[in-house]
């Protein structure tokens, strides 16, 4: 059955805040949530009673839902929302939010994700991940979603001609990127091409800069009516369009494309632009080659040609495709199901001028992308939003 | 050698895996647990890899590991370890062996006589 959406007039986003990730922390998920929350607060100079929607992310967060964080914090909420989609859960609230704000139903929802990260968390959360990866996956050689991403990452390089340095191109301008930013986990750890080849193996092919770092962390906004950021006096940004699409494509044997390949065309009509247009990309790049796939299925370049696009572009906030302008999760780190607020946030940023020492000179436009949820052998959830200016700080 | 077996839908007809609730080709639900039939134990690697770094203490003495997604020919994926040599391309044959914690992993050897790429 098709769809037409409608498109977001009236309402905004606004009020980026980001924890500075922590590499270990005994820091609790209720006590990050709590300072996400109330950096998005502050940033809006919203009382904390005044907030009358909550859409939190996190894997961590059990026994706890977003029900409890209401109760915890003394909030009172119209509108209360838990994405379940891992990396696509940022996008996925901002739609569910965007809908409910221009509606009426609410008046601001804050879009928090965040996780924690002690000993062995990273580990609980992937043998636990889904009933197939416990049954079918963790017995041979429970190598986590790098073996599953090392196995996509050598189908690409076989049927495209992409090499471990193309990835690497993608990976160590991220690392300059995140040059400068304080919540990014590798400010001030550089990587050069040599460090990033000669890096410990994971998972054949991909070495130890191929994969994210998980943190301790969280990241978040809010969708607000844009007469009340006006009113507010807030920069913000207005959603063009986005899409959302959770369909293993099971006819190809390995990871190929994902839901974005089904949706983008209608994206980029609804949002009135093109790839070409955009100042600045947000991929979720948990892995370089999803970074590449993304691009492909949301048109900025066509089947196959992934590296002739990293040969002929350059990645950094001054170059001609400015990618994970933050660092991305490969140099800011990956904070659980946070992990897909971080681009968001970013983009958000960029676009309102609020990325002091880290802009890309005049951002209008930026391409936001989010994916999820590796159930068995390939990621089921897809999103993806396109942002514009709304006021610059 | 006991002979593989994978989930089969009873209305469609289709093998899948993991095992599901309901048919993914056709949305069947069956009346009990899904059931397993014998399935031709043939397929093709579609890519591969070797773990170096395991998340489960157990397999440190036995690191780097080689895993693969096969292609069955019944039409279903499967994670498999792999013998020795193998590659993306290679015909194999999937053999059903007792794991480590006791329940079956699936091990795939060269499918001898078969050509590979």
């Amino acid at each position: 059955m098709a769809v037409s959406a409608a498109g977001y007039e009236g309402v905004v986003l606004a009020a980026p805040f980001s924890l500075v990730p922590q590499r270990r922390s005994q820091k609790s998920t209720q006590r990050l949530v709590a300072e996400v929350l109330a950096g998005v607060l502050a940033a809006a100079g919203l009382p904390a009673r005044e907030l009358d929607g909550l859409s939190l992310a996190s894997f961590t967060l059990a026994p706890d839902t977003v029900a409890a964080m209401c109760h915890h914090f003394g909030l009172s909420c119209r509108y209360l929302d838990q994405p379940m989609l891992g990396g696509a859960s940022a996008l996925g609230a901002v739609r569910r939010a965007a809908r409910m704000v221009a509606a009426g139903d609410v008046a601001a929802v804050a879009v928090v994700g965040a996780d924690r990260n002690d000993a062995g968390s990273f580990s609980r959360l992937v043998i636990n991940f889904s009933a197939f990866s416990r049954q079918a996956v963790w017995p041979y050689g429970a190598g986590g979603p790098s073996a599953i991403f090392a196995m996509v990452t050598a189908d690409y390089m076989a049927r495209t001609g992409a090499t471990r340095e193309d990835f690497g191109r993608l990976c160590v301008a991220q690392r300059a990127n995140a040059q400068g930013v304080p919540h990014a986990v590798f400010n001030g750890r550089r990587l050069t091409m040599e460090d990033y080849l000669a890096a410990r193996p994971i998972a054949d092919p991909l070495r130890l800069y191929d994969c994210v770092m998980p943190v301790a962390g969280g990241e978040g906004c809010l969708v607000m009516r844009e007469a009340d950021a006006r009113a507010a006096g807030l920069p913000y940004a207005h959603l063009l369009a986005t899409l959302e699409r959770h369909d293993p494509l099971a006819g190809d044997p390995v990871q190929r494309h994902g839901g974005w390949a089904m949706e983008a065309d209608g994206m980029w009509a609804r949002a009135g632009t093109t790839p070409a247009a955009m100042d600045c990309v947000e991929t979720y790049d948990d892995y370089p080659v999803m970074s590449l796939i993304q691009l492909e299925d949301l048109g900025f370049f066509g089947s196959g040609a992934g590296p002739d696009f990293v040969r002929s572009n350059t990645f950094g906030r001054d170059g001609s495709v400015p990618l994970n302008t933050s660092g991305g999760q490969l140099s800011a780190g990956q904070a659980g199901a946070a992990g897909g607020h971080l681009g968001l946030v970013e983009a958000l940023r960029q676009v309102t001028g609020d990325a002091p020492g880290w802009a890309v000179p005049g951002a209008r436009h930026a391409l936001v992308s989010g994916f999820g949820m590796v159930n068995y052998d390939r990621g089921i959830c897809a999103t993806a939003a396109v942002l514009a200016t709304g006021r610059r700080r | 050698m006991s002979a593989l077996a994978l989930p089969l839908c009873a209305a469609c007809g289709a093998f899948h895996y993991p095992r599901r609730e309901a048919c993914p080709h056709c949305f069947a639900v069956p009346p009990g647990p899904m059931a397993s039939a014998p399935a031709s134990p043939h397929g093709r690697i579609a890519s591969a890899t070797r773990i170096h770094i395991s998340l489960d203490p157990a397999f440190a003495g036995r690191l780097p590991v080689a895993i693969g997604t096969i292609a069955m020919a019944a039409g279903p994926v499967v994670i498999a370890f792999l013998e020795e040599g193998l590659g993306p391309g290679d015909a194999v044959t999937l053999h059903a062996e007792p794991g480590a914690d006791g329940g079956p992993v699936f091990v795939a050897r060269a499918r001898v006589g078969a050509s590979s790429g």
